[in-house]
């Protein structure tokens, strides 16, 4: 572990505003700039924090298509690296690969933010010239995207103002705290994350906290970690 | 059961209790000892007590049956049945036949026969003019409370009400709201803890709770304490 990777995790553990994502992204990946957003099968994209307009775009043209890096970072779990985005023939991605000749953008880099099963969003870096990433850089960046997927969903969590435990009828409330505790062993989340998660599981499933409850505590529902990313195994 | 016999029994109940109160205790198991010794000596078949939150709903936090259907009856009389009743009107209800009172309470009537319960008795837990929650008393058998029964009902809502409060001065807060939010946080991570363990060992979460219960017992802990612990990863029970 790198002096650098240390001071960027623990500024990243500590994030209260999305304007505070981008300065310790690029001071471990010091490319020409990076973006973080949310996106997914979860949650509505949109782009939460960039360091310029030509990132920004690059994810915007992204949600306009439906397509590229970011999408396939996030559906996959694994990390896309695109060091010479306008040479390389990009089959998954047609019409991403046609818009971004007109910029001035030499590679892509995009990570998954994942908690458990849930897509949360992706971290992506662009440089104007080709550029290669170590598999150093790569696999901290990795357990980078750990502290920033609990960020992104706790804000979007907050500022979606979800209905939470409190706002249910006793019983069900129980029942919650119950699934919560299965999440916790299963994603190894703290409580206040496992309940996070609950929330956002039923906000995507646009289905009561409760009824997600009981599919987690009755096994219909169950999520298991492996070493880069959780998956859903029901 | 002669009179004698039930106030050598009472007796010991209270003498236990009396000493839980003088040292550091745990609160949950205060109450749940409470809920199982009212099964003992009033003659019921299960007992829940349940707390006002700061909406004033009521929230079980002890009860003798940890069995989703008893804590979905208990929650349901919370919402419409006697233990509300009792908790609003701070006085005890007794409901000696549940099925006389089906249209008063439809939903908690038809629970209650199910599980076989006819009569219900609730007493509320007060301290002055405040009451931070009921106990519950579930009796198969259509009856009412005698005078002894009643009293001893009271005074063991007395107990509970004074355990939950006067932990307040161990903790010096200033405030018995607080005291009461202080309870039903750990009684959130008490369910967090009894997912975990029913996750993890692959077993019910009644079961779960027996186990850390077990655990606390063992290791001389609070069974909060034992539940923070296990939420946090760091023990596994």
């Amino acid at each position: 572990m790198t002096d650098t990777f240390a001071l960027v995790k623990g500024a990243l553990e500590r994030v209260s505003e999305d304007d505070q994502l981008v300065e310790p992204l690029l001071q471990l990946i010091p490319l020409s700039g990076v973006s973080v957003a949310t996106l997914g099968n979860a949650l509505s994209a949109e782009t939460i924090a960039a360091s310029d307009r030509q990132i920004a775009r690059i994810d915007e043209l992204q949600f306009d298509l439906s397509e590229g890096p970011c999408w396939e970072a996030v559906s996959s779990g694994r990390p896309v690296l695109e060091s010479a985005i306008q040479r390389d023939g990009h089959h998954a991605w047609p019409s991403f690969a046609a818009a971004i000749k007109e910029h001035a953008v030499g590679a892509i880099f995009a990570f998954p933010l994942r908690v458990g099963p849930l897509q949360v969003g992706a971290v992506e870096l662009y440089d104007t010239s080709e550029q290669t990433l170590s598999e150093q850089l790569v696999d901290e960046m990795m357990s980078l995207t750990r502290p920033l997927s609990r960020y992104v969903l706790r804000r979007t969590v907050e500022l979606a103002a979800l209905p939470d435990a409190s706002q249910h009828k006793p019983h069900a409330r129980r029942r919650i705290h119950q699934a919560t505790g299965f999440v916790i062993a299963q994603l190894g989340l703290s409580p206040d994350d496992a309940h996070l998660f609950i929330q956002a599981q039923a906000y995507a499933q646009n289905r009561p906290m409760a009824e997600v409850a009981e599919d987690i505590i009755e096994l219909r529902t169950g999520y298991v970690l492996d070493d880069t990313t959780i998956e859903d195994v029901s | 059961m002669n009179t004698n016999g039930r106030n050598a029994e009472l007796l010991e109940v209270f003498a236990t209790l009396a000493d839980t109160l003088v040292d550091d205790y745990d609160t949950f198991e205060l109450l749940q000892t409470l809920v199982e010794s009212s099964v003992e000596l009033l003659d019921v078949g299960a007992a829940g007590i349940l707390l006002a939150d700061r909406n004033d709903e009521l929230e079980l936090v002890a009860s003798t049956s940890e069995a989703g259907r008893f804590v979905e009856l208990i929650q349901l009389s919370a919402e419409e049945g006697p233990c509300i009743d009792s908790f609003h009107l701070s006085v005890p209800v007794v409901v000696a036949d549940i099925s006389a009172e089906v249209s008063r309470w439809p939903r908690f009537g038809e629970l209650a026969a199910l599980q076989g319960f006819n009569s219900v008795f609730a007493v509320p837990l007060r301290l002055r003019k405040m009451t931070i929650g009921t106990l519950n008393l579930f009796r198969m058998a259509s009856s009412t409370l005698d005078d002894y029964e009643a009293r001893a009902a009271q005074a063991m809502a007395d107990v509970a009400t004074i355990g939950i409060l006067h932990e307040r001065t161990l903790r010096a807060s200033d405030a018995a709201r607080e005291q009461l939010e202080h309870a039903l946080q750990s009684r959130v991570t008490i369910e967090q803890a009894k997912g975990v363990v029913a996750f993890m060992s692959s077993i019910s979460v009644e079961d779960a709770f027996d186990r850390l219960r077990q655990h606390a017992r063992r290791t001389r802990q609070p069974l909060a304490d034992v539940a923070r612990d296990v939420v946090e990863r760091r023990l596994t029970v």
